[in-house]
């Protein structure tokens, strides 16, 4: 079981809709067996897949503060192969989540409960450094620090990469693979190249090598409460998350990801 | 599917995909890297802040990062980082009024040209010598950048490099041709016969002008802006009259439009504004 974060303490890089897409070319286009978290309190995860939080009365908040929870009474089947815990807004559960004993490591003890039930768990995070965004990092395996071209990307990045020091300093995560996104990419703009330049330079060799363009059919898909390949399998935004899957996939199991394209056709 | 059924082709494109992709234990490694990188905040240098100012000896003293701790900006105090007795130097106006707007020197041209300048110039010599690294530390951009931005600088001739000077880095002459200036008012004084002579209205000064030359000068400024020595453009006025055109739309009179924009603008060139925006059928307000 593979935990993929994906992070940025700026707002507006288009974490969730990266979620969402990834979550779902991993178990609809490849067939893996799938779990997405939602640790942003906007339950913006949920509401892509048609799920109203204010319907909610188990989010992934009640799981993280309640004292022995079964993790299993708070996922709900959203597609086969796709699984989820959702999020909405609970100041209170907020509160009490941040004055919790172990607070940054909770989600780390939940997911041991679901180990081998999943190929890979994606969660979603605030686009804040608090005790949800600590969770997640010390979960993590791997932390796609998801970057917009906006001039005020790289603040928000120093900001993140000086907390999973201290996150991977203090549990003493060696082994997590930080690797970096381009997301809302416009090819005809100065400033987005350059902004992307910058990235790359600061990424080096960690750098993802597809982009994800901006694409106004994600935000289509996003308001029909549908995932792009399920939405319009012919929006550039689809072949970019495609891409962005496959990449990842032939280096988490280079040789069972075409198989796995195979068996899900 | 095992490696000895793979076909030529797809062994080929195996090999390829594993050249380009290096393995995870790898990407450990090199996020490790650059984790290691932000680990400790206290030696996130503060860029730019020179500590020793004018040095007694003649060689620069370059910044040392490490002295200064960060700023957080609950404990910036400007006033306690920016102090007069570690130094200062005069620059031409010539280079923001003039230089920078000519030329179209984007951001980083400015920042790099900057730094050389305050490195040369600022220890009243004509030439620094400083490696790309240091001064990608400096002015906060990334190795290439400032390699990038130092070949673009050498073409348009506003620096020239003298050479490589080995560990230290390269020597750089910045702005060739241009005199060294030893102190923020030149000895003779300002030359009379370039009080407000420029073309666009900037003065050419050497240095910190006398308050008596600011106070003179200030009616030739100004009218000088009123002459408007530059003339705008077709497209110019017609996104000028646009723009007058929306806040007359928007309640504003069109006595205080002028008083805004006729000051910065060529008689002509207002005259030729405001009939286009009265003509367009706006209500003539204040008049």
């Amino acid at each position: 079981m593979k935990t993929i974060v994906l992070a940025n303490a700026k707002g507006g890089t288009g974490k969730t809709t990266v979620a969402v897409n990834l979550s779902a070319c991993l178990a609809l286009h490849y067939g893996k067996r799938v779990l997405g978290i939602d640790l942003d309190p906007q339950g913006n995860f949920g509401i892509s897949y048609g799920i109203d939080p204010r319907q909610l009365t188990l989010t992934s908040y009640h799981m993280l503060t309640s004292e022995s929870p079964q993790v299993r009474d708070y996922v709900l089947e959203i597609k086969p192969n796709l699984h989820l815990i959702p999020n909405a807004i609970a100041p209170d559960l907020e509160n009490r989540l941040e004055a919790s004993h172990n607070r940054d490591s909770l989600l780390r003890l939940r997911l041991r409960q679901l180990r081998g039930q999943y190929d890979y768990v994606v969660i979603d995070t605030p686009p804040a450094m608090r005790t949800a965004t600590m969770n997640a990092i010390v979960a993590a395996d791997e932390i796609i620090v998801v970057v917009d071209c906006g001039f005020y990307a790289l603040y928000g990045l120093t900001d993140l990469m000086r907390q999973i020091a201290r996150v991977s300093d203090a549990y003493e995560k060696d082994d997590v693979v930080i690797r970096g996104l381009i997301n809302l990419f416009n090819r005809g703009q100065n400033l987005d190249r350059d902004v992307k330049n910058e990235i790359s330079d600061f990424f080096g060799g960690l750098m993802i090598q597809t982009t994800i363009h901006k694409n106004v059919r994600l935000a289509e898909a996003a308001s029909a409460s549908q995932p792009i390949i399920e939405f319009d399998a012919s929006a550039p935004g689809a072949f970019d998350f495609l891409k962005l899957t496959k990449e990842l996939l032939s280096e988490y199991e280079p040789e069972t990801e075409k198989r796995s394209a195979k068996r899900a056709k | 599917m095992s490696q000895k059924r793979k076909s030529g082709l797809q062994r080929g494109l195996s090999e390829i995909v594993a050249r380009q992709t290096a393995p995870t234990g790898e990407k450990a490694r090199q996020s490790a890297d650059l984790i290691s990188r932000f680990a400790d905040p206290k030696d996130v240098p503060l860029p730019g802040i020179p500590q020793y100012g004018i040095p007694a000896h003649d060689m620069p003293a370059e910044i040392r990062p490490g002295q200064v701790k960060p700023a957080s900006p609950s404990s910036l105090k400007l006033a306690e980082i920016v102090r007069e007795e570690r130094g200062y130097y005069p620059t031409f106006n010539d280079i923001s009024d003039r230089l920078v707007p000519e030329l179209k020197l984007d951001a980083y041209e400015q920042v790099v040209l900057y730094r050389l300048y305050r490195l040369s110039r600022g220890w009243q010599k004509e030439s620094c010598v400083i490696g790309h690294t240091k001064l990608a530390n400096h002015t906060n951009l990334s190795r290439s950048t400032v390699q990038k931005t130092i070949s673009r600088l050498i073409e348009r001739g506003l620096i020239e490099n003298l050479g490589d000077r080995g560990n230290d880095g390269t020597e750089y002459r910045v702005l060739p041709g241009v005199p060294v200036l030893q102190r923020g008012i030149p000895p003779d004084g300002i030359p009379s016969q370039e009080k407000g002579s420029s073309s666009h209205g900037t003065r050419r000064s050497h240095g910190i002008p006398s308050h008596g030359h600011i106070k003179n000068n200030k009616g030739s400024l100004k009218t000088n802006n009123k002459k408007g020595g530059v003339r705008l453009t077709p497209e110019e006025i017609q996104s000028f009259t646009s723009t007058v055109v929306d806040l007359l739309r928007g309640g504003r009179s069109v006595r205080e439009v002028e008083s805004q924009y006729a000051p910065s603008m060529h008689p002509a060139d207002w005259a030729a504004v405001k009939s286009v925006a009265l003509a367009q059928g706006v209500t003539k307000k204040g008049e």
